[in-house]
């Protein structure tokens, strides 16, 4: 696969939150340091298989976490 | 007498000890683990250090029942939640009411927003027992009057106040209600939907269990108040003003991680035990306690007796015997740990007739058994008995 697609959040709380609404779910996912290329007011973002972004903003934007922006796919 | 497996730590309401084994394991790994600082820079163990205080935040929005959890503002006791409660609230020209009861912590930033000339304040008046009068209260509410600050539990008496008729009369005259949950919280049971009180202010060291240097501020959610502490928030960061979001509109600086971390664990040994059976096990204590102690010749117990009505703090004076001196004797002849004095509340103490003097402070804990009050108590009686004898 040719990189990964990222989420970034407005506050850390939200980026936390992440880690118990997708733990419910099937998609895989990691909490990492925001890429230098892309900016963010939280430092930390959620990097996922392109593949899953759909439907991973979805889960979160209905368990009410906030998405500040979404980016991909980044080497 | 064998005083060495004894609990003789009779200040639980001045910080609560020992804590729950947990909370020092928690502290501890948290310091050896997830360290790096938290909201900053997304490092592996930065985001550990976050998930702590994640679990810290929803773990204190469950406990007091707070729907959304950036609602919780972490502070790092009740003096400092109270100080952001009241300057993020209050502006020129306010009008604000307290109980006589309440603690230097909520008396003292009163008094000095009131010199500066920003705001009116008045007293409610407290009875012998610790109870403010209600009727004065429904009569110095006026339209100018923004906000109420009760303490919730006596730090001296243990008297609770009567929230439910307070809130109620402080909503309908427009006030905001401020909550001083320092002895309350971890002791009666605080549902902020229930009872939808506007900002509840609490210390994580007390009844929560956890360490110094942790507490917290609930604001209800459509209140936003002043950022009283501003700073680094690790978002937003190319602005020059304070994020507006909750909870780091009133977050600035590093947080206490180890302390909240302990404090996780103190609100878990409550949940596991039942706040309930902690508080009817601490009132059986408390009755056992106040029945040793009645028959005592000099001793007076001050505050409410009537179990619903107060928590297990007691406060005694004995006839013709300065309370430093009891206290003194108390813990250099029997180990046993008082506090005594006006414990910050130079006000209550004048309404539970005790000024200047103070009182003798006994608190027990949740780790207190039996048979340390039984100790206790027959080392007041001695102490009572040679005084009689020796006049
Ligand atoms: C009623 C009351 N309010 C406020 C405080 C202040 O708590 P802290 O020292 O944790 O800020 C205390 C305890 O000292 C207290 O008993």
């Amino acid at each position: 696969m040719d990189g990964y697609c990222y989420l970034t959040f407005p506050t850390v709380y939200f980026a936390i939150r992440t880690e118990a609404v997708l733990r419910e779910t099937s998609h895989s996912f990691k909490l990492v340091p925001v890429p230098r290329s892309i900016s963010s007011s939280c430092g930390t973002a959620l990097r996922c298989s392109c593949t899953d972004l759909t439907a991973i903003k979805e889960t979160l934007t209905q368990a009410n976490v906030s998405i500040e922006n979404s980016y991909g796919p980044l080497p | 007498m064998n005083t060495e497996s004894r609990n003789l730590y009779f200040d639980n309401a001045a910080t609560s000890w020992p804590k729950p084994e947990p909370v020092y394991g928690a502290a501890e790994r948290y310091l050896r683990r997830a360290s790096g600082n938290p909201g900053r820079t997304g490092s592996t163990q930065t985001i550990a250090a976050e998930r702590a205080l994640y679990q810290a935040r929803e773990s204190l929005a469950r406990f007091f029942n707070a729907a959304d959890p950036s609602r919780i503002v972490f502070t790092f006791n009740a003096t400092d939640a109270l100080n952001m409660a009241l300057k993020g609230t209050l502006a020129p020209g306010d009008h604000v009411l307290y109980t006589a009861m309440e603690h230097n912590s909520v008396l003292r930033p009163l008094g000095g927003l009131k010199r500066a000339g920003l705001i009116s304040t008045q007293m409610i008046p407290c009875s012998e027992e610790g109870l403010p009068d209600l009727d004065f209260l429904e009569r110095a509410l006026r339209r100018r009057t923004r906000l109420l600050a009760v303490n919730h539990v006596s730090n001296i008496c243990g008297a609770i106040a009567p929230l439910k008729e307070m809130l109620a009369l402080a909503h309908r005259h427009g006030a905001v209600l401020l909550v001083d949950a320092a002895q309350s919280a971890g002791v009666l049971p605080i549902d902020v939907q229930a009872l939808p009180i506007d900002l509840l202010a609490f210390t994580g060291h007390k009844g929560l269990l956890g360490p110094a240097g942790t507490g917290g501020l609930y604001v209800r959610p459509g209140l936003e108040l002043k950022p009283w502490r501003e700073g680094g928030t690790g978002s937003f960061s190319e602005q020059d003003r304070q994020p507006e979001s909750m909870p780091e509109r009133l977050e600035a600086g590093t947080l206490n991680g180890p302390g909240l971390a302990g404090l996780i664990e103190g609100l878990n040994f409550i949940e596991e035990q039942g706040l309930e059976q902690i508080r009817s096990r601490e009132m059986a204590l408390s009755a056992y306690l106040r029945a040793k102690l009645s028959p005592i010749p000099g001793l007076t117990l001050h505050g409410p007796a009537e179990p619903s009505r107060c928590t297990a703090v007691l406060s005694l004076t004995m006839a013709g015997v300065d309370c430093g001196e009891l206290g003194y004797t108390l813990e250099s002849a029997y180990g046993i740990l008082s506090r005594t004095g006006l414990h910050c509340a130079p006000l209550a103490h004048r309404a539970l007739g005790t000024f200047p003097e103070g009182t003798v402070r006994l608190s027990p804990g949740v780790f207190t058994a039996e048979a340390d009050l039984a100790y206790l108590a027959g080392a007041l009686a001695e102490i009572a008995k040679d005084k009689a004898r020796k006049g």
